[in-house]
């Protein structure tokens, strides 16, 4: 219900209900104020006959007053006059009524027709002490006044509903103007400003009532602020997003740059050996034994250049996994004793498994996973010069994959590769997967391992995580997923 | 600062259990050159790529030095240390190192070598060095720093006109 419609209803019930009473009043006003009237005027009435019989019965005898009063009787029809024995019944006692010459008795009859009856005794006027001869009873009819009563009440009823009917249209007419239309334009503002058009302001003045020019000025102020934390907000991610533009493009040119120093520094070397040895040959310093051995050396280190660009090719144009049903136990148990056995020996590694003796089935291309495991081996190992241990453990997991992969959470097969060695930094951590990335010192490692088993896992729908602590060692896990749908 | 940081870290590399052949490289497998530099001046050459070694060795030893080779950094930590200790009567001439080698790098090198005050010349080769690279070996007072592929000629060349013809 809006607020006007009840404004309009309250006053008017309000209003019908005071004028309702004061009706009322004004009508049990009104009714005594007649009803005095006629007991006086009776009462005057009969106090006149009765003086005026009581001299006509002294000086002609009773017959000729009791004509006299028929004759009046007669005359004035508006009321009835009749002479009363005060022995008939009708007339009250003495000891019932007041001790006057003339008194009143109001008589209801049943057919609503009100009667008034007056009566005023008739003595003897020579011995006043002496017993009462009769009475005159004036009767007279309420029922006119009564209509007159009703009729103007009904007058007053008429004029209420004409005041309640100029109220209800007034009312409903300022409302809309003073409740409606301020708060119509409070609306629209405030809707304005929740679809974000903060520059939208109510213009409301104090002839649109206090309140209302108060809460719109109230909204402008919210609507300016808001505005400028909005410009303050849309500048910071403005100038965010230029940032982050600016830091991707750093962060891609670092990681070309990585790429390309990687690539020069494994380059490098080989490159000096076969020109070192191009040189021998054309200032004629070997023989041709000599020469043999050096296009040999030249030879090998061709091929070393180009295996380092053979992988980075593979690097850049991975194809996918070639999948097929292999127990995962088995093949990283293979894969980490041959590493083992070439490498950890000399370091003082010692390798200790855990749930590598039963089979551990999944759907995977059979060397890239060798390829990883031998990586994340390889890895361990040579995090630990002075020696340690590396554990290799395989169970399945119910695992969450990091946000931003589009991977869904459920059971994997998790290898986890832990080693005691030097571990790696938190900001290492960060960029350990990418390309070229590289901690170790050269010839142990090209800086693409970690990438390419990324790249890798992720191909086969897991992916790679590395937990480690500087001085404690470092833990990579592989998740493989247990169901792979082709 | 820095002087007892490198040292410490020279002295640290020392120590590190890690090389392959714990008790020094002329034990487990002497060179052929072995007894000869121990008692005249010799070039000592560090590089972990055996056949870049190998090249390195054959050219300055056409030149007319003695020559002595570290596969590692640790390596040549251990044999830098035993000179200056005075375990050798050999003088060293100069030192050919690479930058980035396993263990420890040839700017680190150069730096312990300046922090003990040991006047010994320096070449230095990398392999596509970067200008702060070339930027830090100059402050730390190398004689010259190769770009890898680098003539072996122009190498041999610097080293003859640094320490001259022995």
């Amino acid at each position: 219900m809006r607020i006007a419609t009840k404004l309009v209803v309250g006053s008017t019930v309000g209003m019908l209900f005071v004028l309702t009473i004061h009706a009322i009043l004004t009508f049990r006003r009104e009714m005594s104020v007649i009803d005095a009237d006629r007991r006086q005027e009776g009462q005057r009435l009969a106090h006149a006959m009765s003086l005026a019989v009581g001299l006509e019965w002294d000086q002609a005898g009773k017959e000729e007053a009791l004509a006299l009063l028929n004759d009046v009787a007669t005359r004035d029809s508006d009321v009835q006059m009749r002479w009363v024995d005060m022995k008939t019944p009708n007339v009250p006692r003495k000891s019932e009524r007041v001790d006057s010459a003339a008194f009143t008795t109001f008589e209801e009859n049943g057919d609503s027709q009100d009667v008034l009856h007056s009566y005023a005794e008739v003595r003897d006027s020579a011995h006043p002490t002496a017993s009462t001869r009769g009475a005159i009873q004036i009767t007279q009819v309420l029922s006119d006044e009564k209509v007159r009563v009703q009729e103007s009440l009904m007058q007053l009823a008429f004029a209420v509903l004409i005041i309640l009917l100029i109220n209800a249209v007034l009312a409903t007419l300022l409302s809309r103007r003073w409740v409606q239309r301020p708060v119509a334009k409070l609306l629209v503002m405030a809707e304005n400003v929740g679809n974000g058009e903060f520059s939208t302001r109510a213009t409301l003045t104090r002839r649109s009532g206090r309140e209302f020019s108060e809460l719109g000025s109230a909204l402008n102020i919210m609507a300016s602020r808001l505005q400028e934390i909005h410009t303050a907000r849309e500048e910071e991610y403005q100038r965010r997003i230029a940032s982050e533009a600016q830091l991707q493009h750093a962060e891609r040119l670092i990681t070309v740059g990585k790429l390309a120093s990687g690539v020069a520094h494994e380059i490098g070397t080989p490159l000096n050996v076969i020109t070192g040895h191009a040189d021998m040959i054309r200032r004629n310093q070997v023989d041709a034994v000599g020469a043999v051995k050096s296009a040999e050396v030249i030879g090998a280190h061709a091929g070393r250049i180009t295996n380092i660009i053979k992988q980075l090719l593979r690097f850049s144009r991975r194809s996918g996994p070639e999948r097929a049903e292999v127990d995962l136990a088995e093949l990283s148990k293979q894969a980490s004793e041959s590493m083992l056995s070439a490498y950890a020996h000399k370091r003082g590694v010692t390798l200790k498994t855990h749930g590598l003796d039963e089979p551990h089935l999944a759907f995977v291309d059979a060397t890239q996973m060798q390829q990883v495991v031998s990586n994340l081996v390889m890895n361990g190992i040579q995090a630990m010069e002075a020696g340690g241990t590396l554990t290799i453990g395989l169970h399945t997991a119910e695992a969450t994959p990091p946000a931003g992969l589009g991977l869904e959470a459920g059971e994997f097969l998790c290898l986890k590769v832990a080693d005691t060695g030097t571990g790696i930094s938190n900001e290492e951590q960060q960029h350990i997967f990418e390309p070229f990335f590289t901690t170790k010192d050269v010839g142990e490692g090209t800086g693409l391992g970690l990438s390419i088993s990324y790249g890798i896992m992720r191909d086969h729908g897991g992916w790679i995580e590395v937990d480690s602590e500087l001085g404690i060692g470092t833990t990579f896990s592989m998740f493989v997923p247990l169901r792979f749908d082709a | 600062m820095g002087q007892f940081a490198s040292l410490r870290g020279l002295r640290k590399l020392q120590r590190k259990p890690c090389t392959d052949r714990p008790d020094g490289p002329r034990h487990a497998t002497p060179h052929r050159h072995e007894a000869r530099i121990l008692k005249s001046p010799y070039l000592l050459i560090a590089e972990d790529d055996a056949d870049l070694r190998a090249l390195l060795s054959i050219a300055f030893e056409r030149a007319g030095y003695r020559v002595a080779q570290c596969s590692n950094g640790i390596e040549l930590v251990q044999r830098l240390q035993s000179v200056i200790e005075g375990k050798e009567d050999a003088k060293i001439l100069a030192l050919v190192t690479d930058i980035r080698m396993p263990g420890v790098t040839g700017l680190s090198i150069l730096e312990g070598l300046n922090d003990l005050g040991v006047p010994l010349p320096v070449f230095l080769m990398t392999a596509f060095g970067s200008q702060e690279v070339h930027a830090e070996a100059a402050r730390l007072g190398a004689n010259r720093c190769f770009d890898k592929p680098f003539d072996i000629e122009a190498l041999v060349g610097a080293v003859v006109r640094t320490v001259g013809i022995h």
